[in-house]
């Protein structure tokens, strides 16, 4: 007799069965947790299922915004002969590249089949176009390693790529049945692009090249991502705004506020280049979490998820 | 095309369909748990869990019928095999198939865990088992199907209330019996399900007696992908803004 939960006993049975490869570690499955509701719910219990991502996924949604966002730079760079600039961005957007790779493996359930994201090439599924595009990238912003016109001409690439990747996360996440993520699906691009944007930036301002540049598109970018912020606030409504104002998400997205308007008051007045950085990566890091919880905590509320798929 | 109809107001709350489900496909158990939620000690559909019966209780009585105070609605709430599944669309693998039987079909030899489908089911179905790393859901039997089988819910159940069948079939029996129940005097019963715009239909739809939130059933469940073509165009524009920002900031002097 098996004690994997089946009871099967092998001698009289074959395991053939559709879910008979299922692997079994802990029999003691979660149960889905009620919430405080006061509606007409099923005793208040989450009607979805909350995403299965763990931290890797909202830090990858950093590091490839950081690494397309540098790319971009980089390449812009070229045309005006800003060596420093150049080296950082592209280094920053390999390094990125790879690093992206490593987390977004690192979160799959069985991580050996990283390559079945290859298998397909499937336009309904943000995801899909993603691996493609963080693909190709990876090799461009490899490339533009090289030395002389090769490197450049990769370079140009790596930029052109980098661009949307710094916002189909936001695509992705939009495409579930994720309340939150759903309801902000015009708002969440641009923060995801802006917050990019400032990740480069701030990297750019903590290693201090080009800086006078640099702090242009710092205050560009810092602005940017808060005015974007307050879009994605007058975006949610009725329950779904809830976790951007409450718990855990709600804590988050304060203080990714503040990092990031201390961040900008500071390159604004040109004092502490190397606080102002690292204040602006916090800020463009803690964004991504405190939407990722966001959703989280949308998608266990069963009102929110009734209110979005209500016509 | 093949599909479920299930008539809750046949449903008894006897949770054959669970149990067939669970030994014909041969998934583990899930721990025994008590929930304290009336009968339903499921909570939900999960990994393991391909059928799942849920249990209302409710201070009024159902239309047409004897009794005081009180009603039990009982539905076997299972994976909606969707016309246009969010699983499917969103599915970066392939693994997640549409069948000859119209069912939309995981393929555990080529799923890789990575989750998405998960969170793109409007209707909480689908989930990866951590201890496994793979998504699963109901198969609709394919295996039994493609032996021209019943699925093994519908075979046990014993009042008829999950019906397999043709869809095109299984709808006009569907219609019947929703007129049927009317003229008893049950005016609450309607179908869910079909001709569902936001899925563009349900290949497994329900008869229910109350509203859809009661059940844990989402009012007018909408496929994602429907929704994100405006996410799309907004990244467009947010791309090509940061484009002009990054060259106005460096390239000018
Ligand atoms: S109910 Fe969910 S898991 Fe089932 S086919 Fe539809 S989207 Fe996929
Ligand atoms: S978890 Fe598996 S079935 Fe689900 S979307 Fe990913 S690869 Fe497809």
């Amino acid at each position: 007799m098996r004690t994997d939960g089946r009871n099967i006993d092998q001698t009289l049975g074959a395991l053939r069965g559709e879910g008979a490869l299922q692997q079994v570690a802990h029999l003691e499955q979660k149960l889905p947790v009620p919430q405080k509701d006061e509606g007409v719910s099923y005793y208040g219990l989450p009607l979805l299922k909350e995403s299965v991502w763990k931290w890797p996924i909202p830090t990858y949604f950093y590091v490839g915004g950081l690494a397309g966002a540098s790319a971009a730079l980089a390449a812009a760079a070229r045309l005006r002969g800003l060596r420093g600039l150049v080296r950082a961005g592209r280094f920053i957007a390999a390094g990125g590249a790879a690093l992206s790779g490593a987390l977004l493996i690192e979160d799959l359930g069985i991580r050996s089949r990283f390559v079945y994201m290859m298998r397909v090439f499937r336009p309904t599924s943000p995801m899909s176009l993603g691996t493609w595009l963080l693909g190709a990238f990876g090799l461009a912003s490899g490339a533009s390693l090289l030395p002389g016109v090769a490197g450049d001409v990769s370079g140009f690439v790596a930029g052109a790529l980098g661009l949307p990747l710094t916002g189909y996360t936001a695509v992705l996440i939009s495409n579930t049945a994720v309340p939150l993520w759903q309801q902000t699906r015009g708002a969440l691009p641009p923060l995801f692009v802006a917050s990019a944007a400032v990740s480069a930036a701030s990297a750019m301002e903590m290693l201090g090249v080009e800086e006078r540049r640099v702090r242009r598109l710092a205050i560009a970018a810092k602005a940017a991502e808060l005015l974007s912020g307050v879009a994605v606030e007058r975006s949610v409504s009725g329950r779904i705004a809830v976790p951007l104002k409450s718990g855990l998400s709600g804590a988050l997205w304060k203080a990714a506020k503040i990092c990031t308007a201390a961040s900008l008051l500071l390159s604004i007045t040109r004092r502490a280049r190397l606080l102002a950085g690292a204040l602006g990566t916090a800020g463009a890091l803690v964004t991504r979490f405190a939407m990722f919880h966001a959703g989280n905590a949308s998608a266990r509320d069963p009102q929110a998820t009734f209110e979005l798929q209500r016509a | 095309m093949k599909g479920f109809f299930t008539d809750t107001t046949l449903c008894i709350g006897c949770k054959a369909c669970e149990v067939a489900c669970k030994q014909w496909n041969q998934l583990p158990d899930d721990g025994f748990d008590f929930t304290g939620l009336s009968y339903d000690n499921t909570a939900h559909l999960g990994s393991s869990t391909w059928r799942h019966v849920a249990f209302v209780e409710r201070p009024v009585p159902l239309g047409g019928t004897l009794g005081g105070n009180f009603s039990w609605l009982m539905m076997s709430d299972v994976c909606k095999h969707c016309a246009r599944a969010g699983c499917l669309e969103a599915c970066p693998t392939g693994a997640i198939i549409r069948t000859e039987f119209g069912s939309v079909y995981v393929q555990p030899e080529i799923c890789n865990g990575c989750g998405y489908c998960v969170s793109a089911c409007p209707f909480g179905v689908i989930d990866r088992r951590e201890d496994d790393g793979r998504a699963w859901k109901c198969t609709l039997c394919y295996d039994r199907l493609k032996a021209d089988l019943t699925p093994a819910c519908a075979k046990a159940c014993p009042t008829g209330s999950i019906q397999y069948g043709d869809l095109v079939q299984l709808k006009v029996n569907a219609d019947a019996r929703v007129k049927e129940l009317h003229q008893r005097g049950m005016s609450e019963a309607y179908l869910y399900g079909v001709d569902q715009p936001g899925t563009e239909g349900l290949n497994a739809f329900f008869l229910l007696a109350d509203r859809a939130e009661k059940y844990n059933l989402p009012p007018d469940p909408v496929v994602p992908t429907k929704n994100v073509r405006k996410s799309w165009a907004s990244m467009g524009a947010a791309a090509i803004g940061l484009a002009a920002l990054v060259l106005a900031a460096v390239v000018t002097p």
